[in-house]
């Protein structure tokens, strides 16, 4: 028998304790069915001492991240973070129905007043709440209205005083829900700050053309720099504790280059590139595919699940959109579907077959 | 390490706020760049709905909704004549494709909109050109009518649509653009005559026919699109004047309605002003609400 250690340290953050208690579930399970076909027989001292050893790690992460060790448990932490983010949404849309209609009744310095104020107590809310629940959805739902309240300050400063807008408050709005993010690894702050950086980005890279900032939106092309520096900011900013935080900025890095490239082609007309409009679409059509094509290859090569999946699922969108365009106009209808049908038939039997190559574990 | 962080947070809100008050202060210290009263021909009312109870003034320029200069019913671009290939060239778009390029066109109309500053002339030389060139106008669909080229109908309208603009339209027009709003000041420097405010100006290539050209002109023309403070937001201290304004002079029984009678007797009913405001525009070139108060019907004829 060898001697038994104490339990691990606990892990840093709720991911890596959630998928250690998921790899405790899973070892059970195979165990139970390896030993139900009479593979490998541990003997009673040593399938005590390993349930003793897997509940003492359990109950320490059940204390201190609040994990879930069953799937009723996940699914209903499932349904607490969509009633978290239901709820962070009706709550900032109620402050600001609420702002509007009572401003015009209030003198300015108190209009000020509440909205400096208000970011200042829900971030306050926000680590009464994180002390006192350790799943941290009550927190993350004030965190949410936090950021709102910081939307609201800077919008309504500006109406009040009637001052020029710049694209500088989407960074200021970002780096607020950043530190948010970071300071207790909620990932819905992340997708607010990397969205609210997009636009930042995308703006800047806009005006760089000269033009007025907030056309930004007129030109694809602008999103695909800040997509592209969002999906390689994990490569130099290490994240040695919050380990899913890298999968969001690729994602979300990739997210608008993909759209980006989807739209200009279909309305190439947008696009900055002096080209006739079919060429600009061409272009950007064989773009998308590549693009598609390298996002799959790099998924799989680096095991980014999530990466993979948007590939796979921007390729079909690219192949449906060009089937559309050559075949929808003459084609039956009945035809047109029997083919796309048949085409995803293929694709599966393509996959398939990368699918069953060797590749390493999960990432 | 997460109270270092919540840290940072605050002192961005807080720093973020300083700056933005500070940029206020700045803009609102010293001698303000122009000071004008205006009226409500000038600065529309806006009310928030129920649920916002915030006001506003919009602020009107010579550019209509529709981009138009409204001269009797005739659509013209002719308040921003002014703007034309060299103004665009000083406002920094590239112009050097000849239009006879066939891929001209093409790069002129992908040109995106940029951020100057426009001048805007309140009651000056440009009203009174504006003015001079409606009655022209309106002298030129006389004749036309009375040759019957046009209907009776086409010119009354025009006629009572021009009484109406003389007296009820915006007495601000844009007279120039410029990206450096100091040297704009230096040109225009009376500053209870001429705005200075940020603006969006576009570049439209024109490719059609001008009137009496036989066959298409093609040339580049500005526009100034936007102007980017227009809504003026209402402090509470100013809104008791508002807030008890008498009815519209466009209602029935209003003492702010006039009514014109053209030569056929029909009748135009034309709004006078019921509120006058001194706007000030900063050193930043933002505006804001100094004062506000009422006038009698028929204080400004």
């Amino acid at each position: 028998m060898t001697d038994r250690q104490d339990p691990k340290p606990p892990t840093r953050n709720k991911g890596d304790a959630q998928r250690r208690a998921d790899q405790i579930a899973a070892f059970r399970a195979e165990l139970d069915q390896l030993q139900r076909e009479g593979v490998m027989i541990l003997s009673l001292d040593q399938q005590r001492e390993v349930e003793t050893h897997h509940a003492a790690v359990l109950e320490q992460l059940r204390g201190l991240f609040d994990v879930d060790t069953t799937t009723a448990e996940k699914q209903m932490s499932w349904g607490m973070r969509i009633a978290s983010f239901i709820g962070a949404l009706a709550f900032s849309a109620a402050i600001f129905l609420f702002f509007f209609r009572f401003w015009g009744l209030l003198g300015t310095p108190a209009q000020v007043g509440i909205l400096v104020a208000g970011p200042l107590l829900a971030l306050a809310g926000t680590e009464f709440a994180a002390r006192r629940e350790r799943t941290l959805y009550l927190a993350a739902l004030i965190g949410l209205v936090a950021i709102a309240c910081f939307v609201l300050n800077l919008s309504v400063l500006g109406t009040i005083f009637n001052i020029r807008p710049t694209q500088n408050a989407f960074l200021a709005w970002s780096a607020f829900a950043f530190l948010l993010a970071y300071a207790y690894g909620v990932r819905i702050f992340l997708v607010a700050g990397i969205l609210s950086f997009m636009g930042f980005l995308s703006a800047t890279v806009g005006t760089w053309s000269g033009c007025y900032w907030l056309s930004f939106g007129e030109r694809p092309e602008n999103f695909l720099p800040a997509g592209i520096v969002l999906f390689l900011l994990p490569a130099f900013v290490p994240h040695r504790r919050l380990h899913d935080f890298p999968g969001f900025y690729r994602i979300f890095g990739l997210l608008p280059v993909f759209i980006g490239i989807l739209i200009l082609s279909n309305w190439g007309g947008i696009s900055y590139l002096l080209l006739p409009a079919g060429t600009v679409e061409i272009l950007y059509q064989v773009a998308g595919f590549l693009l598609a094509g390298l996002t799959i290859w790099a998924g799989i090569r680096w095991q980014w699940t999530g990466v993979t999946n948007l590939g796979s699922t921007f390729l079909v969108l690219f192949l449906y959109t060009k089937f559309f365009d050559w075949w929808w106009d003459w084609m039956p209808k009945y035809l047109f579907f029997l083919l796309l049908g048949a085409i995803a038939v293929l694709l599966l039997v393509v996959l398939r077959r990368l699918r069953g190559r060797p590749v390493g574990g999960a990432a | 390490m997460r109270g270092k962080v919540l840290i940072a947070a605050l002192a961005l809100v807080a720093g973020t706020d300083a700056w933005v008050l500070v940029g206020v202060a700045r803009n609102r210290t010293g001698a303000p760049d122009a000071v004008l009263e205006l009226n409500e021909r000038e600065l529309g009312l806006r009310r928030g709905r129920e649920e916002n109870t915030g006001v506003s003034l919009y602020l009107r320029t010579s550019i209509s909704s529709y981009g138009y200069f409204d001269l009797g019913g005739k659509d013209r671009w002719t308040s921003q004549e002014w703007f034309d290939r060299a103004k665009l060239e000083e406002l920094g778009f590239d112009c050097s494709a000849p239009l006879d390029d066939p891929g001209a066109l093409l790069r002129y109309r992908k040109m995106l909109p940029k951020e100057v500053f426009a001048v805007a002339e309140f009651g000056g030389g440009a009203w009174d050109d504006w003015r001079a060139a409606g009655e022209e106008h309106l002298a030129g669909l006389l004749d036309e009518f009375e040759a019957g080229r046009i209907e009776e109908r086409e010119y009354r309208t025009a006629v009572r649509r021009f009484a109406r603009a003389a007296k009820a339209r915006s007495r601000l027009i844009l007279i120039d653009a410029g990206t450096d709003p100091e040297s704009l000041r230096k040109k225009y420097p009376e500053r209870d005559r001429y705005l200075i405010l940020p603006a969006v100006a576009r570049l439209i290539p024109y490719d059609g026919w001008d009137d009496g050209e036989e066959r298409k002109v093609a040339r580049l023309e500005g526009r100034i699109s936007d102007i980017l403070v227009s809504d003026i937001h209402v402090p509470l201290r100013h809104r008791p004047v508002l807030d008890t304004l008498p009815p519209s002079g466009d209602e029935e029984g209003s003492p702010y309605g006039r009514i014109f009678i053209d030569e056929m007797g029909e009748e135009t009913r034309i709004p006078m002003p019921r509120y006058a405001v001194t706007l000030k525009v900063g050193r930043r070139n933002e505006p804001w609400i100094d004062a506000i108060r009422p006038l009698e019907p028929g204080e400004t004829e």
